[in-house]
């Protein structure tokens, strides 16, 4: 169906709709006009009705009680009892008791001839101990009482006046002795007039008691057609309204239901208007409504589309299947400057085209024509003036009304300036790409580019290579002497003559400042190699020229080749790095192949590295302590922890066999972290059994000196006489400590920490060390006390360093005092403290214990060994 | 001479009681007795004491005597409450009570704690009298009591050759002491009683019914009644009704007021009904001087009864008067007394003190008193008792519910007594 006869039908169907419902809608509210008055008729009728049934049920109940109460009130114990005879309460309460076996009955009580209550019984939701319901009573009670009234009906009073969940009567009856009342009975009922009323239905009368806090009652006066019935044989009456809502509501159902019914028996006869009508009516008006709009459409498209491909920007012209042109738009004259005239009846690439371009372009051209299909190509033409020009072409077959080809219609759109951007970007991505995988100073490939070669190579597990590790001798030197420019040149002459000494294959790259890497060609071997290396060398250790100075450095190089068995290569680099390290550790300038022996110590190393791993996890380092004495008086001043590494398997080692590898692995902060807390450890534990250390020193890296709780593991511990000393080595103030650092080492000293500079002399021997650190001990070198037996010059030192000390205020120890001579000799250079081995070795925490305990160690100024003073004392002993 | 010492006394008195009134103002003497329903009673028993009180001009003593009426309706509350109202009145000085026992039986101890003095004109429960042996006591009767009818009801039964006794009595403390006493002195007459039942103060047709048929069906033929006017007349009713030929006889409760009215003279006469009464109501047995007197006080004041019967209640205004006459006496003596004050406390101990040792001797209708009253020990349990067993004959009601000698029985009686 078309839009028009979709228009044409939903007018009609809309129209005939709207009368439909106007029908409806009249019908349904004159009913409700008429139902509403006879409803409520119905309605007030039929509440009445139910008022009445209701009254009577309710009066019966009521009726119930008022005669057990009556009943009650006319007994001889009752009244006997009333009248002060006490020998009848007991049967006066079994009898009230009795009324409370009905659930209704809620309270009871006798009333004296003064009002006095004599006897009360009641449910807890009564009205007894309810002070307002208490006073009212009293009072209907005190008026019953003050006249003499004949034998009657018990009274009836509500307690209150409204409807309530459950609702309250009081049947009060006076208690008649001899004819007189000289008593009252009020009996309480309570029952829910929901059981017996209508929802809505209040009840009336004379009230002895309202509620308070009760919502206000509704409007149930007769003029807001309120409906009154009379409960028989009380003063009580109902009230109820209407439901106006109900009747409102019962309208609305009567109307809801009288339009179901229309709608059920008026829906076929409209239906039947609408078919008709749309066929008689409708059809005709629509077929010739129809013819009027095509034709005006027509029209329309046509002139839009002349507009539109006149206007067009691109060219658009007509060929035929053999691609002559038989139409263009004025577009292709601006793009190829041929005037449609020129153009007509030539073939187009026979005009646009130089003979042998656009090959690829042109056979799919042919294929669209020949399959009367859409290709779009691209092509490069020449316009009339000579000049080149980027075409898109666009070639789609034109259908008549009976799907036949016409002609085909060719769109050509100028994207030359696409084409010069396109290129462009190709070029930047090229370049962007070569600067991330190639060293900017060099030239060579980079990191990245390497690891993209070797990389593959590893993760398919290709054929064998050989890889040569570089790293230039002195780079560093020749930067900080000339300057970086000078260090840039040197990297860029080395790096030419990588490019000229390898071969095509080989890979040079620069990984790293003086760094290199070359992945030699396939196939080729580690002799190779060599010879690469050796030409390499010679040419690296030739001078290099820079602003009239000259440059020298050399290089080392490390060799790993995949083709011996024990080297994988994943692993090439990792072995030629240990080859490169084994040239270095060999005196520099060297070639070092990746051997079976250099692969075994690098499994040694490995392992060792694990088991230290393990050792510090594990806590197998132990502090040993050697003591330190007065020089002169012979006591013992304390000792310093020294790390021994307790083997499960090789049982003791030397600190001389695993401390390069601490320090290669950068454990040395761990390991003294743990001799330090074991050290403080034994102390406090010799403390415990009655042995003081005065004073413990212990050696501290730069990594410990800025742990912040180094002070806080001491303060964890009991030592209330032992100072405890941080010894620095002299090298570590000179090249490694920090205005931080030595921030840290002060504040330590201002918690109690002696600091002492360790090993003086070994190295730079530093007044500035001295100044910097401003310790409170020196302590000197062995190197520089070994000597001071048989060389006086050694001795003057010793003494001169003791001065300097003395300058300064810090005292000075002397290390490595081995036999009686170096003690006497210390002690005549002005030495205050001695430590070596004519005293102690390094012993463990027990020996330690024994031999303070037994004082068993040698006199400062008694010992004589009488043998040979340079035999070691503690060989001696053992 | 008697007229003339008498004329003489009086002017002594009016005129030494009236210098005294002035001087020693009011006491008040009050009445607590059922003036709503036995009004009869009550209202007899005022009119005696008043008339009483008249002889002297109203004055004992140099005190103004005022009456003070109160109804306690049958009611033992009301009763006490009368009594508490007399406590509190510093001028009160005595209180006699009505024909009722039971109010006083029920509030006997707080009667006693409070020390009321209180002068029975007809109350008839024994235990009033005999409460509380080693202390005070503070009751008086001027009236037979009812330990004494036990065996004046069973000796008469017995004397009328009565054979199948039946028993019926009220259902209170008065009422069960009498049953328990005539059943005693019946079984001591080898004459036990074949019926007993309790019936309560107010029965209606139906109780009365039953018990009227329950006496048919065991053949009674001599009812000893202990009730008061309205249950014995409803009771009577029914026996009428079934047409039982039987005797009764009552105690005077049945007096109590208007039974007269609720029981033909007919019904009366047919059942023989014969009641326990002090014998000097009868006439004859009574002072007809002091009677005279008394009837002309009474017509001062404003009651003219031209003999006992008229009065409508006898019992009650004789036992009233000879009561007065004993209170004024026993007032005289112990003003004399160095004791006496205004304290209403003391007072009323000396007024006791002085009931229990009456120097003189009082001339009343019923009897001449010498120590009507004495002082109660275990030896002389009936010396509060102005009267004994001795004083006990039988009267009965003529047409006009009068009480009459029982010689002026009808034939039909006379017939009974004879048997």
């Amino acid at each position: 169906m078309t839009e028009l006869a979709r228009k044409f039908t939903t007018r009609f169907v809309g129209l005939v709709v709207a009368g439909y419902l106007i029908g409806l809608i009249s019908v349904g509210w004159a009913v409700w006009l008429v139902s509403q008055p006879i409803l409520a008729d119905m309605t007030r009728q039929s509440l009445i009705d139910l008022l009445t049934v209701e009254a009577s049920s309710l009066a019966a109940e009521l009726d119930r009680h008022i005669d057990a109460v009556e009943y009650l009130a006319q007994d001889d114990a009752v009244k006997e009892y009333t009248v002060g005879f006490e020998a009848f309460r007991s049967t006066t309460e079994d009898l009230v008791d009795v009324l409370f076996s009905d659930p209704a009955v809620h309270g009871a009580a006798i009333f004296s001839f003064e009002g006095e209550v004599l006897f009360a019984r009641g449910r807890r939701t009564g009205w007894l101990g309810r002070t307002e319901f208490e006073s009212s009573v009293n009072t209907i009670v005190a008026e019953l009482l003050n006249m003499d009234t004949p034998n009657g009906r018990p009274e009836l009073r509500l307690f209150t006046g409204r409807a309530v969940d459950v609702t309250h009567f009081a049947v009060i009856q006076p208690i008649r002795y001899r004819g007189l009342t000289e008593g009252v009975l009020v009996v309480e009922v309570a029952f829910d007039l929901a059981e017996f009323l209508p929802t809505g239905t209040y009840i009336d009368g004379p009230v002895l008691a309202a509620l308070g806090g009760l919502p206000p009652a509704p409007d149930l006066s007769e003029n807001a057609g309120a409906i009154r019935q009379s409960l028989p044989g009380t003063a009580l009456q109902l009230i109820a309204s209407p439901d106006s809502a109900s009747t409102e509501q019962t309208g609305r159902n009567l109307v809801m239901s009288v339009l179901r019914a229309l709608i059920v028996v008026l829906a076929l006869p409209f239906i039947a208007i609408i078919v008709v009508g749309n066929r008689v009516i409708v059809a005709p008006q629509e077929q010739l409504a129809k013819s009027e709009r095509a034709l005006m459409q027509q029209r329309n498209e046509l002139s839009e589309l002349a507009a539109i491909v006149h206007a067009f920007h691109d060219a658009i012209l007509t060929t035929d299947a053999e691609q002559r042109i038989l139409w263009t738009n004025p577009a292709f004259e601006r793009l190829t400057g041929y005037t449609e005239e020129e153009a007509l009846g030539g073939r187009l690439p026979d005009i646009l085209e130089n003979p042998g371009d656009n090959v690829e372009a042109n056979a799919e051209m042919q294929l669209a024509y020949a399959a009367c299909g859409t290709v779009r190509t691209e092509h490069l033409y020449y316009r009339a003036d000579g000049t080149p020009v980027w075409v898109s072409a666009i070639i789609t077959p034109v259908l008549d009304d009976d799907d036949q080809v016409l002609h085909f219609a060719v769109i050509l759109a100028d994207i030359t300036t696409n084409k010069v951007y396109e290129d462009e970007l190709k070029r930047q991505q090229a370049e962007t790409r070569y600067r991330s995988l190639h060293d900017a100073l060099t030239g060579l490939p980079n990191r990245r580019y390497f690891d993209d070669v070797i990389t593959p190579l590893i993760d398919d597990d290709a054929a064998d290579r050989c890889l040569v590790r570089i790293d230039l001798d002195h780079f560093k030197a020749v930067n900080d002497s000339f300057g970086h420019a000078a260090g840039d040149q040197v990297l860029c002459v080395v790096a030419d003559h990588m490019r000229t000494w390898c071969d095509r294959d080989d890979f040079p790259a620069r990984v790293g400042g003086d760094e290199f890497l070359i992945l030699m060609a396939d196939e080729k071997t580690e002799e190779d190699a060599e010879k690469l290396c050796q030409s390499l060398r010679r040419e690296i250790s030739k001078d290099i020229p820079f602003e009239g100075s000259i440059c020298r450095v050399g290089a080392s190089f490390g060799i790993a080749s995949s083709m011996v068995s024990f080297v994988q290569l994943k692993d090439l680099l990792v072995s030629a790095d240990a080859a490169l390290y084994k040239s270095k550790d060999d005196g520099r300038n060297r070639i070092t192949l990746y051997t079976p022996e250099l692969h075994a110590q690098v499994q040694e190393n490995r392992r060792i590295a694990i088991e230290l791993e393990a050792a510090i996890e594990r806590e197998e380092f132990e502090p040993w302590f050697q003591p330190q004495f007065d020089a002169t008086s012979g006591e013992l001043v304390g000792v310093e922890a020294l790390a021994r590494w307790i083997h499960p398997d090789r049982g003791v080692v030397e600190p001389w066999r695993f401390m390069p590898s601490i320090e290669k692995l950068a454990l040395t902060d761990d390991m003294d972290s743990i001799i330090y807390r074991k050290g403080l450890r034994a102390v406090e534990q010799l403390y415990s059994r009655g042995i003081q250390i005065p004073r413990i020193s212990f050696n501290v890296s730069t990594q410990q000196i800025e742990n912040p709780l180094l002070g806080t593991i001491a303060e964890s511990f009991t030592l209330p006489d032992t100072m405890i000393s941080l010894e620095i080595l002299e090298s570590v103030v000179i090249e490694e400590m920090s205005d931080e650092k030595l921030s840290n080492l002060f504040a330590l000293r201002e918690r109690g920490f002696r600091l002492e500079l360790d090993d003086f002399g070994s190295g730079h021997a530093s007044i500035a060390g001295l100044l910097k650190l401003r310790p409170d001990v020196i302590k000197i070198d062995k190197v520089l006390v070994q000597p001071v037996v048989q060389s006086t010059v050694a001795q003057e030192l010793i003494s001169s360093i003791v001065d300097i000390g003395r300058a300064l205020g810090v005292e000075v120890t002397a290390e490595g005092a081995e036999s009686r001579d170096h003690v006497e000799i210390l002690r005549g250079c002005g030495c205050r403290y001695l430590q070596g081995f004519y005293f102690s070795r390094p012993i463990p925490l027990d020996q330690l214990a024994h031999r303070i305990s037994t004082d068993d160690f040698p006199d400062v100024g008694t010992v004589d060994w009488g043998l040979d003073d340079n035999v070691d004392p503690a060989q001696k002993s053992a | 001479m008697r007229v003339l010492f008498a004329l003489i006394l009086a002017v002594v008195v009016v005129n030494s009681a009236s210098v005294w009134a002035q001087d020693r103002g009011a006491l008040n003497v009050y009445i607590d007795a059922d003036f709503s329903t036995n009004w009869e009673s009550a209202q007899s028993i005022e009119q005696g004491l008043r008339a009483a009180f008249q002889t002297m001009g109203g004055q004992a003593a140099g005190y103004q005597l005022n009456i003070v009426p109160l109804d306690h309706r049958t009611n033992a509350r009301r009763s006490i409450n009368n009594l508490r109202q007399f406590d509190a009145d510093p001028d009160g000085i005595a209180v006699v009570g009505g024909m009722h026992s039971p109010v006083y039986i029920n509030h006997l101890d707080e009667i006693l704690d409070r020390e009321v003095p209180l002068l029975l004109a007809w109350s008839a429960a024994g235990v009033l009298t005999r409460q509380r042996m080693g202390g005070e006591n503070w009751i008086f009767r001027l009236s037979v009591d009812d330990f004494q009818v036990g065996p004046f009801l069973a000796r008469e039964m017995s004397l009328h050759r009565c054979q199948r006794i039946g028993l019926v009595v009220l259902d209170n403390a008065w009422g069960r002491g009498n049953l328990a006493s005539v059943s005693a002195n019946l079984r001591d007459l080898s004459l036990p009683h074949v019926y007993e039942t309790t019936i309560a103060t107010e029965i209606g047709p139906a109780r009365a019914g039953h018990v009227a048929a329950e006496l048919s069906t065991l053949n009674v033929d001599c009812l000893g009644l202990v009730g008061n006017s309205h249950n014995s007349a409803a009771l009577m009713m029914a026996v009428d009704e079934l047409g039982l030929d039987l005797e009764i006889f009552s105690h005077w409760g049945l007096l109590s007021g208007g039974f007269a009215e609720l029981v033909p003279h007919e019904v009366r006469t047919r059942l023989g009904l014969r009641i326990v009464q002090t014998c000097g109501l009868n006439d004859g047995r009574h002072d007809a001087a002091t009677l005279r007197q008394a009837l002309s006080s009474a017509a001062q004041l404003g009651w003219s009864y031209e003999s006992l019967s008229d009065v409508p209640a006898p019992a009650g205004f004789v036992h009233g008067f000879d009561l007065g006459l004993i209170l004024m006496a026993a007032l005289d003596q112990a003003t004399q007394t160095v004791d006496w004050s205004e304290d209403p406390d003391l007072r009323r101990y000396l007024l006791r003190e002085a009931l229990e040792a009456l120097d003189q001797p009082i001339r009343g209708i019923l009897r001449h008193y010498h120590r009507p009253f004495g002082e109660v020990s275990d030896a002389t349990l009936f010396n509060h008792e102005a009267l004994s067993g001795e004083d006990l004959c039988f009267a009965q009601l003529d047409e006009r519910g009068r009480l009459v000698d029982l010689a002026a029985f009808s034939p039909l009686n006379e017939a009974a007594l004879g048997r």
